[in-house]
């Protein structure tokens, strides 16, 4: 199915990464959301999400990533995005997103933005 | 520059959005779905962080309600949001109540109205005056498809309901077309209780019956669900006493009448692992236990007209050994009414004999002699019931017979000439077919003699062994007569003579007027008699 998105949570040195993969849309909520909150039942303080496989994002994916966004940081724990077009980041950074989940070109650079490593 | 950019980029994004809208939502299926879909692009559009959306009615009714964001996510607190808006809709005043910074109202076929709402953004800017009209134009543009839900909605309630109906309907005429198959009352409860229950998506199910004293289970369908089967003694003592009201969602009552007498009741249990009955259930169990007091009044009908059938074809089969079918036919429909019993009745009693029947035992083989005697007993009899007359009794190659018993016709004596004449003639018939077959002697032939009187008419014999007679001194003067009548002949006493004269040709009256005089063993002094031909009578 043209709509469907895989969340695949991966453990990283310092990272739980969720990779992502398809379109993040309406439809992207459950695979996205129960990514996340795996993760937090894993105790992961710094969350990657990989926006690498993403081949479409709506305004939906959006509000998806909001959510996420709210509930790691009533949870103290650190988002972080990679993977992003320069189309996407721009969004994403229109949307205030970038204020809260720093955006980094990849993997690595994101786990030396957290340090004590 | 770059800020005019960025601005433009951004509201192509959220313009994407609401082209994005009406695709997303033209493939949802229900008003909650659609109001998810919109709300969830609304705010990611513009980035914000919570946000309601909901429909519902004038009246405070929620059809539906969304929400992102909102403190506890709780349905509760997005219902009372989404209620006190319905009630009054005052979008500047419920946003601040509400800690939402944008509402865009919609109003769906004037009855249902609703509203999307967004609180603060991510990036902590207020929404301009273009975000609100492009907010609003979105949801404008949406509006069809929350209608179209509604209508979707609407249709399948409607589709729903006719289900039911076409259930009930199949129900009730696989019903139909199957009591016919059942062959017993108890085949005929167990099939319809296993109808119902499945008709209903029942686990189990109940047919309860009154009986003399109390109530039985007529018919008990247990399901394979993990619960134990109700036992007998409980479901009596729930359905006697109409225990049908109270709150048990997962068990069903209805009451089984028939013309407002109550003729039993239905009962059903679903897994409570699955969905409760509801009152469309209770409806549609009523509905079949309406039909279930017809057919089992029907079944009722008919058990007691078999059994009433099967009497009299018991009944049928013991008197026509004795009586012509007619007669049989007339006394079992009530049409005629036997004299009681020992009642004096004035009878003709007519009896035929063989002559010439030892000399046939040296001529044919004793098979034969029986198939001959069959033969003939049965051309004798039926006369007897051509004319309407009763077999009292066989004796060897004799037959006593008689008429005015158990119905009497005016023209008695009449009637039993005319058979004693008719017996001459079948006889010779007889003979002539059985002297193609066989050599027979010259003597064979048979005499008839007729008298006519009052006998009594009874049951006469031991417990053990009854025998329906008649009994008086016309029986005995017949038989006097008849051995005394020689082969081919027709001998009658003077009242029979008196009786069916005017049956007889002029010329016969002339011929035979005078009497011949007999002694007869029993009788005092002589007794006058005629001797007829059978060509002497008519008919």
């Amino acid at each position: 199915m043209a709509n469907e998105v895989r969340a695949n949570l991966r453990d990283a040195p310092r990272l739980t990464i969720i990779d992502l993969e398809g379109e993040v849309t309406t439809f992207a909520e459950e695979a996205i959301t129960g990514a996340y909150r795996q993760a937090s039942d894993r105790g992961a303080e710094n969350i990657l999400m990989n926006f690498g496989g993403v081949d479409y994002l709506n305004s939906a994916g959006i509000s998806i990533i909001i959510g996420v966004l709210t509930e790691a940081r009533k949870a103290d724990q650190r988002l972080l995005i990679t993977g992003l077009t320069p189309h996407y980041r721009k969004i994403f950074q229109m949307m205030g997103l970038t204020q809260y989940a720093p955006v980094f070109d990849d993997e690595e650079t994101a786990r030396q933005s957290i340090g004590g490593g | 520059m770059t800020l005019a950019a960025d601005e433009l980029e951004q509201r192509l994004f959220q313009l994407e959005t609401l082209y994005d809208i009406g695709r997303e939502c033209a493939n949802r299926r229900t008003l909650p779905d659609v109001l998810r879909v919109m709300l969830a692009m609304l705010a990611g559009a513009f980035g914000a962080v919570r946000g309601v959306a909901f429909a519902g009615d004038a009246s405070g009714r929620v059809d539906a309600v969304q929400a992102r964001g909102l403190p506890d996510e709780g349905r509760l607190s997005a219902n009372v949001l989404a209620q006190s808006f319905l009630l009054a809709p005052n979008t500047s005043t419920w946003s601040r109540h509400a800690r939402m910074e944008l509402c865009a109202t919609f109003d769906v076929d004037g009855s249902t109205r609703g509203a999307i709402a967004l609180g603060p953004r991510l990036t902590g800017a207020p929404y301009t005056d273009d975000d609100r009209q492009l907010v609003q134009k979105t949801v404008d543009t949406a509006a069809p498809y929350l209608q179209n839900v509604k209508l979707l909605a609407a249709l399948q309630v409607a589709a729903d309901a006719l289900s039911r109906r076409v259930q009930a309907l199949a129900t009730v005429n696989e019903i139909a077309l199957g009591i016919a198959a059942q062959p017993s009352a108890r085949r005929l409860y167990r099939f319809l209780t296993d109808r119902v229950t499945n008709a209903l998506d029942a686990a189990e199910g109940a047919l309860v019956l009154p009986e003399d004293e109390g109530w039985s289970v007529a018919a008990h369908v247990a399901g394979d669900d993990a619960a134990p089967p109700a036992s007998e003694g409980w479901l009596i003592e729930r359905l006697q006493g109409g225990d049908g009201e109270d709150e048990r969602p997962y068990e069903l009552v209805a009451p089984v009448r028939y013309g407002g007498e109550s003729r039993g009741a239905l009962w059903l249990r679903r897994d409570p692992t699955t969905t409760a009955f509801d009152a469309d259930d209770l409806a549609l169990l009523e509905f079949l236990a309406t039909q279930t007091g017809l057919i089992l009044e029907n079944s009722r009908l008919f058990e007691t007209f078999l059994t009433h059938q099967q009497e009299q074809f018991r009944l049928r089969g013991m008197l026509e050994q004795y009586l012509a079918p007619s007669v049989a036919e007339r006394l079992i429909t009530g049409e005629t009414r036997p004299a009681l019993e020992g009642t004096r009745l004035p009878v003709s009693v007519l009896m035929v004999d063989m002559r010439g029947s030892t000399e046939l035992i040296t001529h044919v083989e004793p098979e034969v002699m029986v198939i001959l005697l069959n033969q003939y007993l049965g051309r004798m009899t039926d006369v007897l019931f051509h004319y309407e007359g009763t077999i009292d009794k066989f004796a060897g190659d004799a037959v006593l017979g008689f008429f005015g018993a158990p119905e009497g016709h005016p023209d008695d004596p009449v009637r039993a000439l005319r058979a004693g004449a008719r017996m001459q003639r079948e006889f010779s018939q007889l003979l002539a077919e059985w002297q193609r077959e066989y050599t027979l002697p010259a003597s064979l032939g048979i005499g008839v003699g007729i008298a006519t009187g009052e006998v009594v008419v009874g049951n006469i014999g031991s417990a053990k062994r009854l025998e329906h007679t008649i009994i008086g001194p016309a029986v005995n003067l017949a038989a006097r007569l008849t051995s005394r009548a020689p082969a081919g002949t027709v001998q009658i006493d003077e009242a029979t003579w008196s009786a069916a004269s005017t049956a007889l040709a002029a010329s016969t009256r002339a011929r035979v007027r005078r009497p011949r005089y007999l002694r007869a063993k029993g009788f005092a002094g002589l007794v006058p008699v005629y001797r007829l031909r059978p060509e002497d009578v008519s008919g």
